[in-house]
């Protein structure tokens, strides 16, 4: 029983890692904690569903079900198509709200246009999708049963799978390449870095982009395993947060352990708590660990 | 002023971090290739803002920044290290999240093609980073941490080297290490502006000096008569430490 909650909360922990990596890394540069993130994933994920539905045309071509799970290369392609149009979305609300903040109000200013955007992205979705549940696909999956009976669906092991190859691409990519060691030189100090030649706007682009990419994969993902909702990011909202400030703020391996823990905790908890009580969890370990360690598990102490 | 043609030629420059609010009120400055200016001057003076403003940091409202025969009057910051124009800030000129190796690399972020051939050449200049390559920024000494940042700002290879105050907060000898370090770069042919609470130091490596007062030039002349001008007293050259 143990193990079959281990299992289910390193599946969820693999999501809320995902679209952690993304607020971090957006808070880290962009130096203010941005609330609409979670709501980015509930964008990505319906507009995965809009592409799908021109994709799943294409199905002749595509192919139907790759192997066990329950999409196809359909999703695949509505997956990067709504990565790229959530990059946009993302870059559009920086230049119409952030980019107009950034230079003449205190971060406060911009936690709070950010919560506006929440709720704007939010109830546009509602507008226009009704508040309804969707689904990628309804096909049945066969669980797999793995060693000491823990049961896991094709799509969940997916799921972990993509997840550990993204955080090691993206690991790659900030440590080995000119473009991602800028972007944590300008994370770290801004003027720094344009003194060194690094075009301070140009890297506040890419991390939106970043951001945004990853911020549709963890919706389309968790759309995946669970449904689609227009509130689908507003739930992972506390365990986003919870993640980022356990790992310590900025630091991607932190939000990705951070999630894997929230994750965990959350599975865990409904073997003493009853499961209702299950989204209380990231707030205790929010309160827990600015109590013990307030600049989290990775954070450096300032 | 200088015999040479000027490569920076800073011409009654007037500006500050507000508008309406300058800071500078018309300084004119200038530095030649292979020459070591140091800007002294009392608190409030101006001489970080002056260096920030050719920086690009700054905003110029009047007069102009030359370089060479081009105008570089607020040209953002990270498009003037293209233009051969380095700048090595007083407080977080290194990254400090990162590794020498690291902050060596992005120094070099506008070199093209041999950044490898280049950061080699850095740590043969500055052997203790070479040791250090895979620490952390944040564990180095004030004096490596100095050696750092003008090892970072060099690897572009600028033809003016910009330095807020280098010596600050290090220890005498250090410090006295880090000014023979910027007099040998200057025999290389890189023209050095220095901005130096440390006057009397810093003078004693360089070929001129400019003292600044108020946002204004107050007295200009080759370092060694500045030195030994009596008019300009202590409160422009006491300095922290006596002469060497």
């Amino acid at each position: 029983m143990i193990l079959q909650h281990l299992a289910d909360g390193i599946l969820t922990g693999a999501i809320v890692s995902l679209g952690a990596i993304g607020l971090s890394l957006t808070m880290r540069i962009l130096k203010f904690a941005n609330f609409s993130h979670a709501e980015l994933l509930t964008f990505g994920a319906y507009a995965a569903m809009v592409f799908l539905a021109f994709t799943k045309a294409m199905d002749g071509v595509l192919g139907g079900s790759l192997g066990p799970f329950s999409f196809g290369l359909s999703l695949v392609v509505a997956t990067v198509l709504a990565g790229g149009l959530t990059a946009l979305a993302a870059l559009a609300i920086d230049r119409l709200v952030f980019a107009r903040l950034r230079h003449r109000a205190g971060h406060m200013t911009l936690v709070f246009a950010s919560f506006g955007v929440a709720l704007l992205l939010r109830n546009l979705i509602l507008i226009g999708f009704g508040p309804d549940p969707y689904y990628y696909s309804r096909e049945l999956q066969m669980a797999i049963r793995l060693p000491f009976d823990v049961l896991v669906l094709p799509d969940q092991i997916f799921v972990l799978a993509l997840t550990i190859v993204l955080v090691i691409a993206l690991h790659l990519f900030l440590t080995r390449t000119r473009a991602g060691i800028a972007m944590r030189g300008v994370a770290e100090s801004p003027s720094l870095a344009s003194a060194c030649g690094i075009d301070v706007d140009a890297v506040i682009r890419w991390t939106w982009i970043l951001g945004g990419v990853g911020a549709a994969v963890a919706g389309v993902l968790y759309g995946l395993t669970v449904q689609l909702r227009p509130e689908l990011g507003f739930s992972l909202l506390l365990p986003l947060f919870a993640a980022v400030i356990l790992g310590g703020t900025g630091s991607m391996y932190g939000a990705v352990i951070g999630g894997l823990i929230v994750g965990l905790a959350e599975n865990l908890s409904v073997m003493v708590i009853p499961a209702s009580y299950k989204p209380a969890i990231p707030f205790l370990l929010i309160l827990l660990i600015l109590y013990i360690k307030p600049q989290g598990l990775f954070g450096e102490a300032k | 002023m200088t015999v040479k043609a000027p490569i920076l030629d800073v011409r009654a420059v007037i500006g500050g971090y507000r508008p309406g609010l300058p800071i500078l009120h018309g300084i004119s400055i200038d530095v030649a290739n292979g020459e070591v200016v140091t800007i002294i001057g009392p608190n409030g003076a101006g001489k970080s803002t002056l260096i920030k403003a050719i920086a690009g940091f700054v905003a110029v409202t009047a007069g102009e920044v030359m370089l060479a025969d081009a105008a570089i009057t607020n040209r953002p910051a990270h498009e003037l290290i293209e233009q051969g124009v380095a700048f090595v800030p007083q407080r977080e000129n290194v990254f400090t999240s990162l590794t020498v190796q690291e902050n060596l690399r992005i120094g070099g972020y506008v070199v093209k093609g041999e950044l490898d051939r280049r950061i080699e050449q850095a740590y043969a200049m500055f052997p203790i980073l070479a040791e250090r390559r895979h620490d952390k920024a944040t564990v180095l000494s004030g004096g490596e941490r100095q050696m750092l940042a003008i090892a970072r700002a060099l690897l572009p290879r600028p033809r003016v080297l910009m330095l807020d105050e280098p010596t600050a907060g290090l220890a005498p000898r250090i410090a006295d290490e880090v000014l023979d370090r910027v007099r040998a770069l200057a025999a290389d042919g890189v023209a050095v502006l220095m901005v130096e609470q440390n006057a009397k130091a810093a003078l004693a490596r360089s070929d001129r000096g400019y003292v600044l007062a108020e946002g204004r030039n107050r007295a200009a002349g080759a370092a060694a008569d500045l030195l030994n001008d009596p008019g300009l007293g202590e409160a422009f050259l006491g300095g922290r430490r006596p002469s060497p």
